[in-house]
């Protein structure tokens, strides 16, 4: 007994032997990452490693841009990614007001329960259908066909892919993000309404000067905070999505780094515009959770 | 309180239930193509409801081998990823969310994790690493590189902090070491933010795809999504024959793509009533200040 107490392990020990795993797991996984980096700055071959390739300086940077399409690429990932952003926080708004409008409990549980639904779907699966909805065998083409109209390439014509993705990754995702705004419609003192209605506000007189005021805090954090993915254009989406034909408008700089690297084993060039983006989107997000933590008060950590 | 409805409250019913026919339809349509005839879907007649109900397309799937492999990758990766995140986000984050003074490595361990959730070295570094592991066709790929969600250690953290120490020394005074500390106070006390935890990296690990692309070449060990994937972008035109183009025309069958989709959905279908209840937990905790 005596024995056994002697060799009682410290609490101090238990706390590395319960961190050590994790601390293993993410430096193996995601610290050794770091180092490839380097790649950028290489023109890497695998076999060589980091120390045998040789040394290019910038030369994998000015691959990208001086290829015809740089600007583009540039161009499309912003404009889908700020699309996106302002077409779906939009409609989130717009539904959550809608939604709590709703009285009968049971109706607004059974919408909320089918629009949050597609969030949940991958984008593998979202696309698949979409593809069997505005294929050129698809279902809305066949009923073109049957009305003797001509039939409609929509995911094979450049001009519409970019509203198109603006469009279904709203119906994906609106309703998902109206939970953070309905939540905060929650937190708003009912006393407000009372006052209101006292005052002879109607129902919408009281969205308009109670609600959106109570909840104006919110939409002012959450657009800071989607200002760290502006160079996020969602790569699951378009990869799903895009084809040969539409890449003009849909090449993002995500789908371009995984050609070049992965597909055309470019792998300096991939990791040179890699990390560029990833930089500028560290900047970007740190500048965004500073700006959250001194205008709104707001710390996530 | 009962009010006469409006015209306004009308308008505002009739938009939102349109707003979640939209949202349901994608899914509705799977099922109903994949219990229709194939002629009547191919002639996009299938609308609303089946038409010609039968059910080959489900027989057909009960034969493809492909397709048995990858779900039963996919449910593999489910439980054992499952298991491993939770296991190590419970384990860390008990000895992070102590006081500075009993456990004063934390902070330097806190900042070595924040600096990889900020940082990490991007696509092609990650790729180029799983090679040098040797980890390429092989199943660990799937797990080992997100077996710790950092995000989530965060709000873990955050969730164990707002647990009063005093009750740790409840069971100290009776001899209890660390570990039983953290399974008899901390775990039960947080069993709804950690069932929250458990049904996002469900979804997380059923849905990627992304991985099982990358790394693993060998079609039987690619997880399910990884398969759907396969079925319907990588056929490249421009690389066959026209032949082969007609051969894949005639062999491609909307019933059947539709019954594997559908297939590919009901864990996350049968999953969803229990993630509802912690839809709100699970979007604002982030918002909970440590």
């Amino acid at each position: 007994m005596g024995k056994k107490k002697k060799f009682r392990i410290s609490d101090k020990m238990y706390y590395w032997l319960m961190v050590l795993p994790a601390i293993i797991l993410v430096f193996l996984f995601n610290t050794r990452t770091w180092p490839g980096i380097l790649a950028a700055f290489q023109d890497f071959i695998p076999v060589k490693g980091w120390y045998g390739s040789k040394w290019v300086g910038l030369r994998n940077f000015r691959v990208f841009f001086m290829q015809p399409n740089s600007f583009g690429i540039i161009r499309n990932t912003l404009v889908m990614a700020v699309g996106k952003i302002i077409s779906v926080q939009c409609m989130a708004i717009a539904f959550a007001l809608m939604i709590n409008e709703v009285r009968n409990a049971r109706l607004k549980k059974l919408i909320q329960t089918f629009t949050y639904l597609p969030h949940f779907v991958s984008w593998v699966i979202f696309a698949t259908i979409l593809k069997s909805f505005l294929g050129t065998d698809g279902m809305i083409n066949m009923a073109l066909n049957s009305l003797g109209l001509e039939k409609f390439s929509f995911l094979g014509t450049p001009s519409l892919f970019q509203p198109l993705m603006i469009i279904t990754e709203t119906i994906k995702e609106f309703g998902w993000a109206a939970i953070i705004y309905l939540s905060a419609i929650t937190g708003i003192d009912p006393g407000l309404y009372e006052a209101a209605e006292v005052d002879g506000a109607r129902r919408w007189q009281q969205t308009l000067h109670v609600t959106i005021p109570g909840i104006r805090y919110m939409i002012v954090i959450q657009a800071v905070l989607h200002l760290g993915s502006i160079l996020n254009a969602g790569f699951d989406q378009i990869f799903n999505m895009y084809n040969t034909l539409v890449m003009s408008r849909a090449d993002i700089i995500d789908t371009w780094v995984y050609r070049q690297g992965i597909v055309s084993m470019n792998y300096g060039v991939g990791t040179a515009v890699g990390l560029l983006k990833g930089v500028i989107a560290l900047i970007l997000t740190a500048a965004a959770y500073w700006a959250a933590d001194k205008f709104a008060d707001y710390k996530i950590f | 309180m009962k009010k006469k409805m409006t015209v306004g409250h009308m308008t505002i019913i009739v938009v939102l239930i349109l707003l979640a026919i939209i949202c349901l339809y994608p899914i509705w349509y799977m099922l109903i193509c994949s219990v229709s005839d194939k002629v009547y879907v191919e002639a996009g007649r299938v609308r609303l409801l089946p038409k010609g109900i039968n059910f080959t397309s489900y027989q057909r799937i009960l034969g493809d081998e492909l397709y048995f492999s990858s779900f039963w990758v996919s449910v593999r990766r489910v439980i054992a990823g499952c298991t491993l995140n939770l296991t190590l986000l419970i384990l860390t984050a008990y000895p992070m969310c102590l006081p500075q003074k009993k456990f004063p490595p934390a902070r330097y361990i806190k900042w070595f994790f924040m600096a990889n959730m900020l940082f990490n070295g991007g696509l092609i570094p990650s790729y180029v690493l799983m090679r040098q592991y040797g980890l390429f066709d092989s199943f660990w790929a799937l797990i080992l590189p997100g077996a710790v969600p950092l995000w989530n250690l965060v709000l873990m953290v955050n969730f164990f902090r707002n647990i009063p120490y005093e009750l740790n020394e409840s069971v100290t005074i009776d001899g209890g070491n660390p570990l039983q500390i953290l399974f008899q106070i901390y775990v039960p006390l947080s069993k709804p933010s950690l069932a929250c935890m458990f049904l996002f990296q469900f979804v997380g690990h059923w849905n990627s795809y992304f991985d099982g692309l990358m790394y693993i070449n060998d079609r039987a060990k690619q997880p399910l999504q990884t398969y759907i994937y396969q079925l319907s972008v990588q056929i490249d035109f421009s690389k066959m024959d026209a032949s082969q183009i007609m051969a894949l025309l005639q062999t491609s069958n909307k019933t059947l793509e539709s019954a594997k989709v559908f297939v590919a959905l009901i864990p996350i279908l049968c999953i969803y009533p229990f993630i509802q209840k912690y839809f709100t937990t699970g979007m604002t905790m982030g918002a909970v200040k440590g």
